[in-house]
Parts: C-alpha cells; structure tokens; sequence
C-alpha cells in the first residue's frame, strides 16, 4: 500500500490536507512509523486512528495510556517492596546485598517518573500512587519482613511478572515508536534486576531451590535433573502460577518449547538442546487479563486491579 | 454516512462541488477509512511471488527479512563464543560459573539453530569468526568478552523490536531480547555483582539511568563493534 497514494488522493478533496496534518505532527509521525510495521490488512484501521487524529479528534490513544498505566501499577509494587524493606525493615538485608536492592528501588522509581510523565504528555491520567499499605507480599510466605529468602524470592516473582507483562504490553504500543523503545527499554531492566534476583536466591542454596536458575524455565530438583512432567515452572509455588503459566487461550507458559510452530527440543539435529535450555531461551509474554489477575495476588482486595 | 440528495442539494447553493467533497470526506474519516485504504491499495504493485535464495549473505534491511538475519549474525556470534568457552573454562572459574555459562552457550545455540531455520533459504550461511582477540584461559578476558556480547545484543533486540515492521518479528525479538538481558546481567554479576544493571556505564550503549531505561543500538553502530570479530564479508543494504 502506498500511503502517498492516500494521501494525495485525499489532497484532491481537501486541499488542507498536509497543513491540516502538519500541527498535530504527532499524528503523522505516528501514522509513518505504524505504517511501517504493521500487516497491509491493519492499515486502514491505523489510518482510520491518525485521520481521526489529524481532523480534530484528538483523545489520547487509549490502549497506549491502559498500558502505560498497568505498566505503572506494577512499577509501584516494585517500587514500594523494595523501598519499604530498605527503610522500614533494613536489617532484613544483608549490608553486602544494600547496593543491589538500592539499585533495583532506585530504577523502580526512575520508572514511575518516566510513566507518569509519559502517561500526561500523551493527555492521559497516570494512576495515582499506590502506597505500599495497598499491597499484600505475603504470597510467597507471611515471613516476607523477617526472612531474606522468602523477601528475595517475592521479589523474583514481582519482577518476572514485570517482564512478562511489558512484552505482553508491546504490542498496545506498535506505531508509536517513542513509546515503544522507553517500554522495551524498563523490560529489559526488568529482566536484568530478575536474573540478578534468582542469583541471590541460587546462593542462599535452600532446599528446593538450589538449581534456580537466572533464566525462567522448566523447574530443576535439588540433583539438577529437569522435573517431569516438564510443564512444572520453577516457581516453586502453586499460588503463584498466574505468574507462570499461560493466557487462558495461549499457550505461552513459560515451560513451552515451541516457538514460531518450531520444536527447539533438539532443534536441528542438536540433541543437546534439551527441553531445560529450549524452555529457557525464550521468555513468554502475559496479556493483559493475566497480568491482572497475577498482579492482584500482591493487590489487598480494596485496591484489585478490574 | 453519504448525505442524502435534498440535503446535498441544498449545499450545493451554500458551497462549490470541492468544499462538499471535502466535508463528506471529512465525516468518512474513521468510519471509512477502509475505503480511503483500497484507494491507496488500487495503486500498488503486485509483489514479486518469487521465493528469495540468499546465496551471498546479504543482510538487506529494507524489511524484516534483513532485521532477522542481523540477529541471527549476531546469535551465531555469541553461541561460536560460548561453545569456544565451554570447550575449556578458565582455571578458576566457580562451579556455579560454569553451570551458568554452560547454561547460556545452550541457549545461544538454540537461538542460532531458531533463526537458522526461521529463515530458511533466506538466512546469511555460516560465519567465519575470529576470537583472537581473546584469553579463553584468563577469565576476565572472557568475562569482559561475554559482558560486551552480551550488553551489545541485548541493545541490538531492543532496536530490532522498535525496528521490526512486522508484529509478529517484534513479539519473537521481544522474547529473546529479556533473555539476553538475563545474560548480560548475570555476566556482568560475576565481574562485580553492582555491575548487573549498572544503566550509568551503559551510556555508551544508549542507557539512561536517570529514566531507568537500559540500552538500545541501531544495527549500523551495532556492526561497528561487532565487525572486528565476523570475517565473512556480509552484504549489508538499506540500512
């Protein structure tokens, strides 16, 4: 499709069409990068949205404000766990460990401030803060203030749920490429302060989870070996599934072997890809039903996500 | 949608034939767009349906196809460095260390063989890489190789997913973009555990940590720096 074509073929009844386009150029900034990177049969409901951009109806785009905002309810969970064991329950942390969660408190925030401004700049309202008497991080266990391990590994579960939500949120934000590059750009934060985490948890060595692994895949006994059935996460705990397994009608757990219709068990000959490494190279997204649903589990009721 | 006679009869008395064009084009927008669509469509070429054979590995960014076989250059890359690594580790590289770079050369292959027959007959051959460069018995020459790999694809994914002009490319980035990250992460751990997302010495790369946002690359830089250990001339066009 040429958008050229469109365009012109619209100057011939409106004149005004450029200049028309010209002062809201977000609008056509945004239309140019859809264009490109959206199938033919979509165009023209992405034309659809930049015309109705461009003659005068200029509502923020709401998918892209919705997942700003989920994005932001999980910014503010993170944010309030960390900073509340390092000002409220400091002896919880080992002194060595102070830098890491420091810096894992600190991007949460850095995160919220680039939401929330984000969220305004593009006409919508950012979720109010979310104090952390609003959460319940008790679902790995109610030792969560006392126990280390138990904090760590809440906070492995918080941040896997963040990874899997922005990749889940990435498509609500294709056609405008700011947007998009800031949110891969928090996943694959995300991502690092999660791998980081699961390597705490790897070296307290407790029982169960001492083959916890930095990447998310099939689980591991004690011995090393994979635990069959091979669709058993390695969160250890049940309740916390929602984090790990798939949409209602995806199959996207983050056990799955299968990517792009391929097997990568033993891909190409290559038996040493077993299903540990071919579950564990590809990390899966959660839409946004799921997330919420996770996300609730560290919500109290009164604040739940709907 | 379309006014009916009388009332286009009666503006045709208050405005020329052009301004009620341009009005009923007005009220179409967002509901017919799909109309205003096939009158660009009508235009279009017919694409060629002549399946494309890479025989000269080219790496032709003016779609996807290009974007896939960057990554793919990049992931036979990493797995040719990790297997050289696993093949023998550095004398005083921890147990858990090898496990974990054991775990990520598993990994990196899986993402070769991915794209290799992601792409199919449209996919770059194998490269002929050079590690020169590189103690493989000194483990921070392999630790600051694998941290740059590392921190250098994951900038690369998180360009790729922004780049991609297919929805479906963009979700498989995204996919392997965090796993890179992971990698980059724990690398970096084993070099000096506040190193793990240190967004301040990632500027170079494109980090912010004043926003929190980690680093990000377009193919041209990426390339740069990673040309020094690809001897096979790639064919790289339309970037």
């Amino acid at each position: 499709m040429n958008i050229l074509n469109i365009l012109n073929e619209i100057e011939k009844v409106d004149g005004e069409i450029y200049e028309r386009l010209n002062p809201r150029r977000s609008a056509i900034k945004d239309f140019l990068n859809v264009g490109k990177k959206i199938s033919i049969a979509a165009l023209p409901l992405a034309l659809s949205s930049m015309l109705q951009k461009a003659y005068g109806q200029t509502a923020p785009n709401t998918a892209v404000i919705d997942a700003l905002n989920l994005a932001l309810v999980l910014e503010y969970m993170e944010f309030q766990f960390y900073n509340n064991a390092l000002t409220v329950t400091p002896n919880l942390i080992p002194d060595a460990d102070k830098p890491v969660i420091t810096t894992l408190r600190d991007h949460e925030q850095a995160h919220i401030n680039l939401l929330t401004k984000t969220i305004t700049d593009l006409g919508g309202t950012a979720k109010a803060v979310m104090p952390y008497a609003n959460f319940d991080y008790t679902k790995v266990n109610a030792n969560v203030n006392t126990n280390y391990g138990t904090f760590l590994r809440t906070a492995v579960v918080l941040e896997d749920l963040g990874v899997r939500a922005y990749k889940g949120q990435a498509i609500s934000l294709i056609g405008n490429n700011a947007v998009l590059s800031a949110a891969v750009r928090i996943h694959s934060v995300e991502a690092r302060h999660s791998a980081q985490l699961r390597l705490m948890v790897n070296k307290l060595q407790v029982a169960t989870l001492k083959q916890l692994r930095p990447w998310i895949g099939v689980r591991r006994n004690d011995d090393g070996t994979a635990v069959v059935p091979t669709t058993t996460n390695d969160s250890m705990i049940g309740a916390l599934s929602p984090v790990y397994d798939k949409d209602s009608t995806v199959a996207n757990s983050e056990t799955k072997t299968i990517q792009a219709g391929m097997e990568l068990t033993g891909i190409n000959g290559f038996t040493e890809i077993t299903v540990e490494p071919a579950a564990e190279c590809f990390d899966e997204y959660l839409l946004t039903a799921t997330v919420k649903t996770a996300a609730n589990l560290f919500i109290k009721a009164a604040f739940q996500l709907t | 949608m379309i006014k009916n006679n009388s009332e286009a009869s009666a503006e045709k008395k208050l405005f020329s034939v052009s301004t009620i064009q341009r009005r009923q084009f007005l009220q179409l927008t967002g509901a017919s767009a799909l109309a205003i669509g096939i009158i660009g469509c009508k235009k279009e070429e017919t694409p060629s349906l002549t399946p494309y054979i890479n025989t000269d590995n080219t790496v032709d960014f003016k779609d996807d196809t290009g974007l896939l076989n960057y990554i793919y250059a990049l992931e036979q890359l990493e797995a040719a460095f990790y297997i050289k690594v696993a093949a023998g580790f550095p004398a005083n590289f921890t147990d858990l260390q090898k496990k974990l770079f054991t775990d990520i050369k598993l990994q990196e292959i899986a993402h070769r063989e991915f794209y290799k027959r992601f792409l199919g007959a449209t996919g770059i051959g194998t490269l002929e890489l050079d590690f020169s460069g590189i103690d493989f018995t000194d483990a921070t020459s392999v630790l600051t190789a694998a941290k740059t790999f590392e921190d250098l694809g994951t900038a690369a994914y998180n360009d790729a997913i922004v780049r991609s002009k297919n929805d479906y490319n963009l979700v498989i980035f995204s996919q392997i973009a965090s796993v890179e990250a992971r990698h980059a992460a724990v690398v970096r751990s084993q070099i000096n555990v506040n190193l793990f997302a240190d967004l301040n010495e990632l500027a170079a790369l494109g980090a912010v940590n004043a926003d929190g946002l980690d680093v990000i690359l377009s193919p041209d830089k990426v390339l740069a720096q990673a040309s020094k250990y690809i001897k096979t001339k790639l064919n790289v066009i339309n970037l």
